[in-house]
């Protein structure tokens, strides 16, 4: 039996951008089917529990809280498919799509909500910021999804700067796949946090498209117990004078696995290109797991580039020393792994820095003690 | 006061402390001189407790308690104090509230109050003058970017401020200039006192100028086999270990 059989209807509602997508999506569904663990990009990724039933869509399950600058827009056709099984899942069975357009610049920032649900939803949005526009962006994944399968897509005009936060707490199954589509001069800087989650993979892709865009991605994810985790990143310089950042951080602890696969492509238009990746992980338990891959691929001369990847113990060193001033061993550990989580975090926003580190500081030993170390000292 | 019965302790199965006695009385300043390898990191971390030194022989106490059976951090809250001599730099956590959470821990071990913002902020303020410890310094993440002297400060600062009963300060010179010396010296100095019990680790009589001891003991070979008043340093740096272990013998 073919995956298309086994998948639900179509949506009753049809919105006509999606015609053509949804043929496509189709295609590549038909042909490719959903991933197994001889797919490449899905090695260390298990997508086997997710069969015909569990596929169904339910409503959505996506709130927008849209501040004054923007506002929402028609679109005759929508981009093509972005790649992978899961966009295509998502065009197949999506029941609806969210265009916002962003103008000027917008002080409060634009909230996406998704809560999961007992039954898979399947939302779509594309944002576009225009020319010179500015606007925060956050995302939240909460609840416990039976599988929320969300594409979003981001379109950066000429001089365009978004900051996105993205926050997925969910504690079921989220696959999500973040396209970035930069223009001229445009910024891009992401938080992405991922704490915990049976199962949780992004897919998170940039190209700097037009001459001096940069990006800046930040990641912090956490496991422990036998959540899954897997964050798939890729930078195309397609374009001269782009810079890319990349800094990830994670830790695994119980019988949580981590994956971290990252590449930065310097292609032959990409000239004077500046292209950095790290992740560096935490591994906390002998039963847990950390698969990292960052790679570089360079086709042009004149570029600069770093990657490094390392996954290691709590250092015992700093251990001791905290130890040794009376600070006990819990309260010790906490102390080390919140401030290795420190660095993806900085630059946040004041209010979502808060958020994440509450959500952290609950996964973290000796929790209370940590939060009253918060409290500021002049 | 401190008392060490026959100290055997291996570190991967090799064997670097060989029956190590000694007595520190309250309110006294003893230096441990010795060479390369003899053993002195080994004592000072077995004193405070670090993992992978594995004692096999002979015991530890402290004002009568059992040292070894116990933790780093309940050492520490005994009163047990180690001024490393690679402090480690901890990036992501500021020194104060670190500093903060260590005497607090303390405390609360101790059945003392712990203390608030403020009430520790003015303490700190005080303390840091003790080493010249520049504010800036304080908020900075731990030795993190901090020169070799600025660490050394770090370590008494924090000293002062937990105030140890029992202070070991392993190699605190190395590294130092003279005038940083001088700083070190003179902040461990103003912490002498008749309820406190110093052992001052080095590898060099220069520091031994500064930090005035009661006693000199001679390490070799994992044991201490001399011991003598301050004069023993010098004849240390102008003879060498080996003359003197010789004439110890004879």
């Amino acid at each position: 039996m073919s995956l298309l059989e086994t998948l639900p209807a179509s949506p009753k509602s049809e919105p006509p951008a999606m015609k053509a997508l949804r043929e496509q999506a189709h295609e590549r569904l038909a042909s490719e089917g959903l991933p197994t663990k001889k797919t490449e990009a899905w090695r260390f990724t298990s997508v086997a529990a997710l069969t015909g039933e569990t596929l169904a869509a339910g409503p959505s399950t996506l709130s927008v809280e849209a501040p004054k600058g923007v506002s929402t827009v028609e679109r005759e056709s929508l981009e093509a498919l972005p790649a992978g099984p899961f966009a295509a899942l998502n065009a197949a069975l999506t029941d609806e799509t969210v265009v916002l357009r962003a103008e000027g610049v917008v002080s409060e920032p634009l909230s996406l909500r998704y809560t999961g649900a007992d039954h898979a939803s399947y939302p779509r949005m594309r944002l576009e910021v225009a020319k010179g526009a500015e606007l925060t962006l956050v995302e939240r994944f909460e609840g416990e999804g039976a599988l929320t399968d969300a594409v979003l897509e981001l379109v950066l005009e000429d001089g365009a700067r978004l900051r996105h936060v993205r926050i997925q707490r969910d504690a079921g199954r989220l696959i999500g796949s973040v396209s970035v589509t930069q223009g001229r001069d445009s910024h891009y800087a992401a938080h992405v946090i991922t704490l915990g989650g049976a199962l949780q993979r992004l897919d998170l892709k940039v190209g700097l498209d037009a001459q001096g865009a940069s990006c800046d991605l930040r990641g912090f994810y956490a496991v422990d117990g036998s959540e899954h985790c897997d964050h798939h990143v890729r930078v195309d310089h397609r374009a001269p004078h782009g810079t890319s950042h990349q800094t990830f951080r994670g830790i695994a602890d119980g019988k949580g696995v981590a994956v971290f696969d990252s590449q930065a492509i310097v292609h032959r238009t990409g000239g004077h290109a500046e292209a950095h990746q790290e992740n560096r992980n935490l591994l906390l338990s002998s039963s847990a797991g950390v698969h990292t891959k960052p790679h570089l691929e360079i086709d042009h001369d004149e570029v600069v580039a770093s990657h490094g990847a390392t996954v290691g113990a709590l250092d015992e060193d700093s251990l001791f020393y905290l130890r040794s001033r009376g600070i006990p061993a819990d309260l010790a550990r906490g102390i080390l792994i919140h401030a290795f989580a420190h660095e993806p975090l900085t630059g946040m926003p004041d209010a979502f820095a808060k958020e994440v580190e509450q959500g952290l500081l609950e996964r973290l030993p000796a929790s209370e003690a940590l939060a009253d170390l918060g409290e500021e000292l002049a | 006061m401190l008392k060490i019965e026959n100290l055997h302790a291996s570190v991967d199965g090799k064997e670097i402390l060989r029956g190590l006695t000694l007595e520190v009385p309250a309110g006294e300043v003893h230096a441990i001189m010795g060479p390369n390898g003899s053993g002195k990191s080994t004592l000072s971390y077995v004193l405070a407790g670090r993992e992978g030194y594995e004692v096999t022989e002979g015991s530890v106490s402290f004002g009568g308690e059992d040292l070894l059976d116990m933790d780093p951090e309940e050492r520490a809250a005994l009163g047990v104090f180690l001024a490393f001599q690679y402090p480690v730099a901890i990036p992501g956590v500021s020194n104060l509230q670190f500093l903060r959470t260590a005497l607090n821990s303390i405390r609360k071990a101790k059945g003392e109050e712990e203390l608030n913002a403020a009430q520790f902020m003015k303490l700190a303020r005080e303390k840091a003058k003790l080493v010249e410890l520049k504010p800036e310094l304080m908020k900075r993440a731990v030795n993190h970017g901090f020169s070799g002297g600025e660490k050394k400060r770090n370590e008494i600062f924090q000293m002062a401020m937990l105030e140890p009963s029992l202070a070991i300060l392993d190699e605190t010179d190395s590294g130092l200039d003279i005038d940083a010396l001088k700083i070190v010296s003179q902040g461990v100095n103003a912490l002498r006192g008749p309820e406190r019990s110093m052992l001052v680790i080095t590898h060099y009589q220069r520091l031994l100028d500064h930090i005035v001891p009661d006693v000199v003991h001679v390490l070799m070979d994992g044991r201490i086999v001399h011991s003598g008043d301050k004069d023993l340093a010098l004849r240390l740096e102008n003879e060498g270990y080996e003359q003197v272990r010789a004439e110890a013998r004879a």
